[in-house]
């Protein structure tokens, strides 16, 4: 028989609970040795340095869980602000397609958002430097921004028309122009996608045809014009970005 | 002492052992180390272990819960010493003093005789006896014996299977016989 199986005998003959009464006997016998022991050693002082590293240690230990206390918190508030958005996502839309007018609504404020949205992804604009580029005398309005690849060409003025030509260096040409309010202005929209806009609170319309884009604007004083081959979004944002020099 | 280690309120289980027990620790590690650094370094070392385990002690100001903890820091600094004591030999048991064989129920309801089986393996199989208790009086398994001594868990296994032949022996020498 070999010695791990007359080992595992004497285990089975000494069972677990008389090892226990064992080692309980054995801690007795132990810890009177150690008893001596703290006699013998009664003028051995514990080094302050001892008390400071394990007090540190236990230090590290508490922060350590306030962290991951802290952080289960945070998951299940985060958690929970999650369930919370989900359930109004799905009231919401079970108001929405239940009742015609707020659908309609609705939708088309998403449409809206999404088409301004991923209009500006698509054509980046840069910023324009009116007044180094423009004449001392320019007292007018400007875009301060202009679709990529625009670089200023001219300005000028005829009367109290104010006129800035930019150009990308491929034949298109980006104009602005600045008239009074009492102008008259002829836009072409047949055949074109004609829709309202507001610029800057401004009220104004955006058409496109065959691949460019006219936006009229007017306040109480001027009309404002915009027409170039940039895209709705790019030429939006050029005509909110209009300043006065 | 810090107040940490003083103060009841607010103080966790890893400060309430070391706050009780930190004399004995020291003590114990001085006793074999004989460096003040050393010893310090040997409790730092025993606290850090007990905490990875510190749930095991579910009550501090126990006989239980002192052993276990000069147990540690004995075994930590007996690793820490190069070239100690080698253990007695096994087989260099103690001639047993005349005795009538007893029955094994006899046996085990001596207490007195208990305390001298324990007396036999604290004078003659140090390391293999704490690891006996730490395995059956502790009740920890062999993986966190191996975590809180620093010994792989085979050294742990025949430490204990040395331990349990000890005590084979012994019972072969009290006349039981085993199968």
């Amino acid at each position: 028989m070999s010695d791990v199986n007359e080992n595992e005998a004497v285990l089975t003959k000494i069972n677990e609970a008389q090892l226990y009464a064992l080692g309980d006997a054995y801690a007795d016998a132990l810890l009177d040795e150690t008893d001596v022991l703290l006699d013998e050693y009664a003028e051995l002082e514990i080094p302050e340095s001892l008390d400071d590293r394990i007090a540190a240690f236990s230090g590290r230990l508490s922060r350590k869980a306030a962290r991951a206390a802290r952080l289960r918190s945070v998951s299940k508030i985060g958690r929970r602000a999650a369930v919370v958005a989900v359930t109004l996502l799905l009231v919401t839309a079970a108001v929405t397609f239940s009742v015609e007018a707020f659908r309609i609504k609705f939708l088309n404020m998403i449409i809206e958002v999404s088409e301004r949205f991923s209009s500006v992804r698509l054509e980046p604009t840069s910023p324009f430097d009116g007044t180094a580029a423009l004449p001392n005398d320019w007292n007018a309005f400007y875009p301060a921004v202009i679709p990529e690849g625009f670089s200023f060409k001219r300005a000028s003025s005829s009367a109290a028309i104010k006129n800035i030509i930019f150009e990308n260096g491929k034949g298109s040409e980006l104009r602005f122009s600045q008239s009074p309010a009492s102008a008259e202005l002829q836009l072409d929209t047949e055949g074109a996608e004609v829709s309202a806009v507001t610029i800057n609170g401004m009220e104004g319309i955006i058409s496109l045809k065959d691949g460019c884009t006219i936006l009229v604007w007017h306040d109480d004083s001027f009309i404002f014009h915009l027409d170039g081959p940039a895209d709705r979004a790019a030429m939006i944002k050029t005509a909110e970005s209009v300043r006065k020099k | 002492m810090p107040e940490i280690f003083k103060n009841k309120s607010g103080r966790g289980k890893l400060e309430e052992i070391y706050g009780r027990y930190r004399r004995d620790m020291y003590v114990t590690a001085y006793s074999i180390l004989r460096d003040s650094q050393a010893a310090e370094d040997a409790v730092q070392n025993a606290v850090i272990r007990i905490q990875r385990h510190i749930d095991k002690i579910s009550d501090v100001e126990c006989k239980k819960t002192r052993a276990y903890v000069v147990i540690i820091v004995r075994n930590l600094c007996l690793d820490r010493l190069k070239g100690h004591a080698v253990p007695d030999s096994l087989d260099a048991m103690p001639e047993e003093p005349a005795s009538a064989a007893e029955s094994p129920d006899e046996l085990l309801l001596a207490a007195e005789r208990r305390r001298e089986m324990a007396e036999r393996l604290l004078r003659l199989h140090r390391p293999y006896a704490d690891i006996l208790v730490l395995r059956y009086y502790n009740e920890l398994t062999i993986n966190e014996i191996s975590d809180l001594l620093g010994i792989s868990e085979n050294n742990v296994s025949v430490r204990i299977n040395r331990a349990l032949g000890a005590l084979r022996k012994m019972l072969e020498k009290e006349g039981e016989k085993v199968e």
